[in-house]
């Protein structure tokens, strides 16, 4: 079939949209789903520790999801730079999808694991660490692959990330350590990792332009 | 320092995405190049002017000077 060059920016946003749609709303309809039925057991209300847990595995799993949307939507897009751009990307989009998604997963297992929660110890511990091995493997893959700049990007979000957790994570445990505040429980310190390795990764990323490089252009 | 990167790329009528093909490096990184939000290692750089046909310092103006002793 022949392509309209001058409708080519509106396909690639509705191939885009539909892709993201596609994933998105099956994936969110279920957890909302589950959330509902997991939620009529009042007996098992999560702590806040928890609750963070959870949001920070959910948004973990929702950019991996955004980031599976466009790779997964890169071969149905047309010859245009913005086409070609995502099908070079697309394995590098795909291997950080799945990280993130096993990121977020683990953390949000963890988070509903316990002796009295809805997963049992062994079971969520084994899940846990099955699923942050394939997010540390999948992640090692895609550093291989990885050109200077998005090599450089990797150490910028590592350094910002280690710096958020001494800040606010070192301000948490002193002011617990005088008795101002609780004690971060472990899962806390899990949720900083994630969180701040997360948010670091997309503010290393927009200091150096990558979102603005990947708006789609007129020509 | 500033990068002349879009104007040497543009005078040769190349796309961004023409030039990461060409050097073998993604279109975000010519972008940031581009965009002085990324200073490119020296093989990049070497790379880059010899694609062009430029010395380094052609594409890449630093204002710093030694002081004078």
């Amino acid at each position: 079939m022949a392509k309209d060059e001058s409708d080519s920016p509106a396909n690639n946003s509705r191939i885009k949209k539909a892709f993201q749609l596609g994933i998105h709303v099956p994936f969110w309809a279920i957890v909302l789903l589950a959330a509902a039925v997991l939620g009529k057991r009042g007996d098992l209300t999560p702590t806040a520790s928890e609750h963070w847990a959870m949001i920070v595995g959910f948004a973990e799993i929702g950019f991996g999801l955004i980031a599976a949307g466009f790779g997964a939507c890169a071969n149905y897009l047309d010859e245009s730079e913005e086409g070609q751009d995502l099908r070079r990307e697309r394995r590098a989009l795909l291997l950080g999808a799945g990280a993130l998604v096993s990121a977020g997963s683990a953390l949000i297992l963890i988070s509903l694991t316990g002796a009295d929660r809805f997963v049992s110890p062994v079971a969520g511990v084994t899940g846990a660490l099955l699923l942050t091995l394939s997010a540390a493997i999948l992640a090692a893959i895609r550093l291989r692959g990885m050109d200077e700049l998005n090599r450089r990007l990797a150490l910028d979000a590592s350094h910002l990330a280690l710096t958020s957790l001494i800040w606010f994570g070192g301000t948490w445990a002193v002011l617990a350590h005088v008795r101002f505040t609780p004690a971060p429980d472990a899962l806390d310190w899990l949720t900083m990792l994630h969180g701040f390795s997360f948010i670091a990764g997309l503010v290393a990323a927009a200091r150096r332009g990558v979102f603005e490089a990947n708006r789609p252009r007129a020509t | 320092m500033r990068s002349r990167l879009k104007e040497v790329r543009e005078g040769r009528g190349w796309s961004q995405g023409e030039l990461a093909r060409r050097l073998g490096v993604s279109r975000q990184t010519i972008n940031a190049v581009e965009t002085d939000k990324y200073d490119p290692s020296l093989p990049l750089a070497l790379r880059m002017a010899k694609l062009f046909g430029v010395a380094v310092p052609e594409l890449f103006i630093d204002d710093w000077t030694p002081d004078e002793d």
